[in-house]
């Protein structure tokens, strides 16, 4: 009864622009940080994966292909992929 | 010719992506309950989150794309656009601004003005914002398909219908806490996306020293040779940088675009919303380390006939394929999916963007503030969901109008300095003068935009004699003369135009807002607590550890900027 009439007389003064404090806790959700270690796991998997086929059939075509980027990124993605979803999962537990 | 041809892996990487946004959305649909949680993200994110949120909204994959053929055509000049003309403005915004943004706890830059000033204002800035909103979305989309159709000879209608309808739907189930999600998922993209090609660059060319030898004339330096415009490859002055791009451009962007600073109003407290364009600025100023080393790299290849820029339908060239002519010089089947994924996320974050800002005015400043002013909060969430898929729709149709008259993009485009630059002016003087008058700020607003809005027709349709283009420009004084002598006026630049317009539209606002002011009667200093300064007390920032000091960090941010700008003097 007294938020509604703090909120009347908060609207009688033209205050009404701002933000109520209505929102109901959101519960637990899933960080952002581990949605992205999901896709970069995910993804740095993937092209891990493709940089290991291209040991064995070296012929893709592009510049520099010999340093095999595909391996070497792919891990670099895989690891910082790895350590959002690690921490994030150890954060949310605590 | 397209540029690039997707394997198998590629469309899976594609297709992941497409499924993961999705799933983002549904999953934050059920923490979505008020229109708290859904306009302002519950008001509830880290400096971390927010401060990526931030920088995403503004890195669209048009930026990347056209500045890294910016910086192959103009070379250093481009690392302005990232340094002096954003990291300023960034760090003004998180140490004097936001503490009237955040205290006022308002949902958007309008519902400020209201409070601020009065209900006429709110509306000619929600009425202008909401168009040009809209519209940008509806351009976004348009070149999205434009680039998508040149660099991989994708479909038009498939790439904007399917872009649209899933920015449609994740925006529409989890609102601004889906868009900042993917916002920072893109983030991550364009990072592992897109520097391994500035990476590859440099391998190739054999380090850092070799890309910047032997570059064109004036390519390779950031001040030297900006006292004649003439003289570098842009056609700007020291003067038209600092004041046009430095200043009034860029404050008028940074610090008053809803779009941006929407994600610093989803921060948890002041001082999370103080530190969030800090945190942005820091990765702002590494961006050139993708575009200008790519950029720098492509022009280097095109040099020795290494790559080919495509040309435009005019004969031109197109410096735009630069970046995608080295994704696919570099880029194995795999990585390849990466990269144009990560150009993909950059166009879809960018309209989710715009959306969400777009639903959150049309909501609180123009549905809540005219048509219906005793909507529920549930009633509110409603109409943000629906007015998303509205918004989504005219973006669509924007495009299509696009599409069939490719002309109408000059003046969209041109609409953002029609509306920021002014408005930087009525800001600064309603947060920093508690003199400024509701009809002087109004006024000065109306006046600004009009300045700004007949200077783009006056340099567009060239109304004006020799001598006052040359005043209104400060161009070389042999433009001046080659004017007088064939009476027509050569503009050094489209950029140039664009920098002294918002300049002068700025000054205008800025005078008449003044004057006005002076000859009216202010509001009580009792009605500005909160809003201007020197009426608000900041108490929060007592207890915060001086590790954790945004003035601090803002200090720190601008050393680094002074740094790099005397490094690549």
């Amino acid at each position: 009864m007294q938020k509604k009439d703090l909120n009347e007389k908060e609207k009688a003064e033209g205050k009404s622009e701002t933000i109520e404090e209505v929102s109901a806790p959101a519960g637990k959700m899933l960080p952002l940080w581990f949605w992205i270690g999901l896709i970069l796991t995910i993804y740095g998997l993937l092209i891990f994966s493709t940089g290991i086929y291209h040991i064995y059939a070296p012929s893709s075509g592009t510049k520099l292909a010999e340093i095999n980027p595909s391996l070497w990124w792919g891990t670099i993605m895989l690891l910082s992929g790895i350590i959002f979803l690690v921490t994030s999962m150890v954060k949310s537990k605590r | 010719m397209k540029i690039i041809n997707l394997g198998l892996i590629d469309w899976v990487i594609i297709v992941l992506y497409f499924v993961f946004i999705i799933a983002i959305g549904v999953y934050v649909k059920k923490f979505t309950r008020s229109g708290k949680d859904f306009f302002l993200a519950g008001r509830r994110n880290s400096a971390w989150v927010a401060g990526l949120a931030f920088l995403s909204a503004n890195l669209g994959a048009l930026e990347i794309l056209g500045w890294t053929g910016g910086a192959a055509k103009y070379g250093m000049y481009v690392a302005h656009f990232y340094w002096i003309g954003a990291i300023p403005a960034m760090i003004f915004l998180a140490i004097y601004m936001m503490p009237f943004y955040y205290s006022s706890k308002v949902h958007s830059v309008p519902g400020y003005l209201k409070l601020r000033f009065d209900e006429k204002t709110r509306l000619l800035n929600a009425f202008s914002f909401s168009i040009m909103t809209v519209l940008m979305s509806g351009i976004n989309l348009y070149l999205m398909a434009l680039v998508f159709r040149t660099i991989a000879g994708w479909n038009w209608d498939a790439c904007m219908w399917i872009s649209a309808l899933t920015v449609a739907c994740y925006v529409t189930l989890g609102g601004l806490i889906s868009a900042i999600f993917t916002e920072v998922v893109q983030f991550f993209l364009i990072w592992f996306g897109l520097f391994l090609v500035s990476i590859m660059g440099l391998i190739e060319m054999r380090g850092i020293d070799n890309v910047l030898r032997g570059l064109g004339e004036g390519m390779g330096s950031l001040w030297s040779n900006s006292l004649d415009p003439s003289t570098n490859p842009m056609g700007v002055t020291w003067l038209g940088i600092a004041m046009g791009l430095g200043f009034v451009l860029s404050f008028g962007y940074w610090t008053t675009d809803f779009l941006v600073v929407q994600r610093a109003f989803s921060a948890k407290n002041l001082t999370t919303a103080r530190l969030t364009p800090i945190i942005a600025s820091f990765f702002k100023m590494c961006l050139p380390f993708i575009v200008v080393i790519s950029g720098l790299v492509a022009w280097k290849l095109s040099a020795t006939h290494e790559i080919e820029f495509t040309k435009t339908a005019q004969g031109e060239i197109n410096y735009d394929t630069a970046l995608p002519l080295l994704i696919a010089r570099y880029y194995p089947h795999g990585l390849l999916g990466l990269g144009v994924t990560a150009l993909l996320a950059g166009f879809m974050a960018g309209q989710a963007g715009n959306i969400s800002a777009f639903n959150t005015v049309w909501t609180y400043d123009i549905y809540r503030a005219v048509i219906n002013k005793n909507a529920s909060d549930a009633h509110l969430v409603w109409m943000g969901r629906v007015v998303t898929v509205i918004g989504i729709l005219i973006s669509v149709g924007t495009a299509y109008w696009a599409k069939q008259f490719p002309t109408i993009m000059d003046y969209i485009q041109a609409i953002f300095s029609w509306i920021n630059a002014p408005l930087f002016a009525t800001m600064l003087l309603g947060m920093f003068w508690k003199r400024t008058t509701s009809n002087g700020a109004f006024w000065g607003l109306v006046c600004g935009m009009v300045t700004s809005f007949l200077l783009f027709l006056t340099f567009r349709f060239k109304w004006l004699p020799c001598e006052w283009t040359y005043y209104l420009t400060l161009a070389p004084s042999t433009a001046k003369t080659a004017c007088l002598a064939t009476g027509v006026f050569a503009y050094p630049s489209q950029m140039s135009m664009n920098l002294w317009q918002a300049t002068w539209a700025w000054i205008i606002c800025f005078g008449v807002t003044i004057i006005i002011s002076l000859f009216g009667k202010p509001k009580r200093d009792e009605e500005l607590v909160g809003l201007v300064k020197g009426l608000t007390k900041i108490s929060e920032e007592e207890k915060i550890p001086w590790f954790k000091s945004p003035a601090l960090w803002g200090i720190v941010a601008l050393g680094v900027l002074i740094a790099l700008n005397i490094y690549f003097w």
